[in-house]
């Protein structure tokens, strides 16, 4: 009888009892005192456990978690309300830095920082596992993607992402006065943080090669270094059209 | 450890400021809520990858903080995320095996009831040498307030299954509370 009781007792102090199960609980309880001690020690555990107060980890890991979310914030890309003399863009500049933009975005920045194998094929097992909640389209990247991504290819990534961002950090470069200068500022001190976290991150890869995690931050960053050279060149080619 | 007291305010202008891109107020969000992060994922995951899910939880809650509508305390919903966060890490581990169809195994003998003046603090450390598949259960229903319907459905477990870890937990919480 006890055992029967007190294997109902969980389920008695969770309220998910009929009403006939429950007055049977009570009469019994009301009339044992074994069963009573059990009732009041789970009921002192049920009611202590949300109240933890846990422990932190012995090694602060906040350094890690500056560098991951460092400049992933959206910046806000206020136009200029007006501006007197507003430099000209050529056509041929702006579609060179969009066309480079969208080769990069369309999947070379992954490679270009991905663990390959031996023959130069992407690993199967070298995705950016740890951080596989990210919001990042490059970090999603199916493990098993193409295969033509040989070295040479990597190498041509890199190369295709460092033209794009040359370009469009050249039309920024001539067109920040097309910007509010409050804006301009964040969007340099966004592109600083990414660059010291890609430097900083490119590092640790120096010294552990095969980590994935620092492999996908990279990647991550060099796409969000991009995404923040396109608004602001988007915003910048809207200002010379008008 | 004690946790640090943040009045409501404090934290809801932390986090009004972390959703404006404030890196300092998150910091503070993140001091705040350290403690009991980690001792989830010490409690879910195990030691070993503590420190590299602590660090993604909170990475994930930077990435998140803008869709916190504040209907539920941040912590609440902190909690919700960085415990999705580790069941699926856990998934990708895949370590389920059997965990959930080992015996029944004889419950603790009912020796003397529980000595409440330190139960917080025993308690934490309890947990700690519950079985994994009766620990998990116990953390996610009884400290995180999670329903047996959604432990199921994380675990990949059936609700009756998870009802009975819990009792379970909770009667080898007691023997060891008791000792």
């Amino acid at each position: 009888m006890h055992n029967e009781i007190i294997n109902q007792l969980s389920a008695y102090l969770d309220g998910e009892l009929s009403p006939s199960e429950r007055a049977r609980i009570d009469e019994h309880i009301a009339a044992c005192a074994a069963c009573r001690v059990v009732l009041d020690d789970l009921k002192a555990i049920v009611v202590t456990a949300p109240y933890y107060e846990g422990e932190a980890p012995k090694r602060d890991v906040w350094a890690g978690i500056q560098a991951g979310i460092s400049g992933q914030k959206e910046v806000a890309f206020d136009r200029r309300p007006s501006t007197v003399d507003r430099r000209r863009f050529s056509l041929g500049q702006l579609i060179a830095a969009s066309v480079a933009f969208a080769a990069v975005v369309g999947g070379g920045v992954y490679f270009a920082v991905r663990p390959s194998t031996v023959d130069g094929r992407p690993s199967t097992d070298g995705g950016p596992s740890t951080v596989a909640q990210s919001t990042s389209p490059v970090d999603r990247r199916p493990s098993t993607a193409p295969e033509l991504a040989t070295i040479s290819n990597k190498v041509r990534a890199g190369e295709v992402y460092d033209a794009a961002v040359g370009d469009l950090e050249r039309v920024l470069a001539e067109g920040k006065n097309e910007l509010d200068p409050r804006t301009l500022k964040v969007i340099e001190e966004n592109l600083r943080i990414i660059d010291r976290a890609i430097a900083e991150a490119r590092s640790a890869i120096a010294a552990d090669p095969a980590n994935a995690y620092l492999r996908s931050q990279v990647a991550a960053n060099m796409r969000r270094k991009l995404d923040i050279l396109r608004q602001a060149t988007d915003v910048i080619r809207a200002a010379s059209e008008t | 450890m004690t946790a640090v007291a943040v009045a409501p305010s404090a934290e809801q202008s932390d986090v009004a400021a972390a959703v404006r891109g404030d890196e300092a107020a998150f910091e503070r969000l993140y001091r705040t809520h350290l403690g009991r992060v980690t001792s989830l994922a010490r409690w879910l995951l195990g030691t070993d990858e503590v420190e590299d899910a602590v660090q993604e939880v909170f990475i994930r809650v930077w990435e998140k903080i803008g869709t916190y509508s504040g209907q539920a305390q941040f912590g609440t919903w902190l909690h919700r995320v960085a415990v999705n966060h580790m069941i699926r890490r856990r998934q990708r581990r895949v370590i389920y095996r059997n965990r959930h169809t080992e015996d029944e195994e004889a419950l603790m003998s009912v020796s003397g009831p529980v000595s409440r003046p330190d139960l917080k603090v025993a308690l934490e450390a309890a947990v700690e040498r519950l079985p994994a598949g009766a620990r998990e259960v116990f953390v996610l229903h009884d400290m995180e307030g999670f329903t047996h319907e959604e432990i199921g459905k994380s675990l990949e477990i059936d609700p009756g299954t998870s009802r009975s870890q819990l009792h379970r937990a909770r009667m080898l919480l007691r023997g060891i509370l008791s000792r």
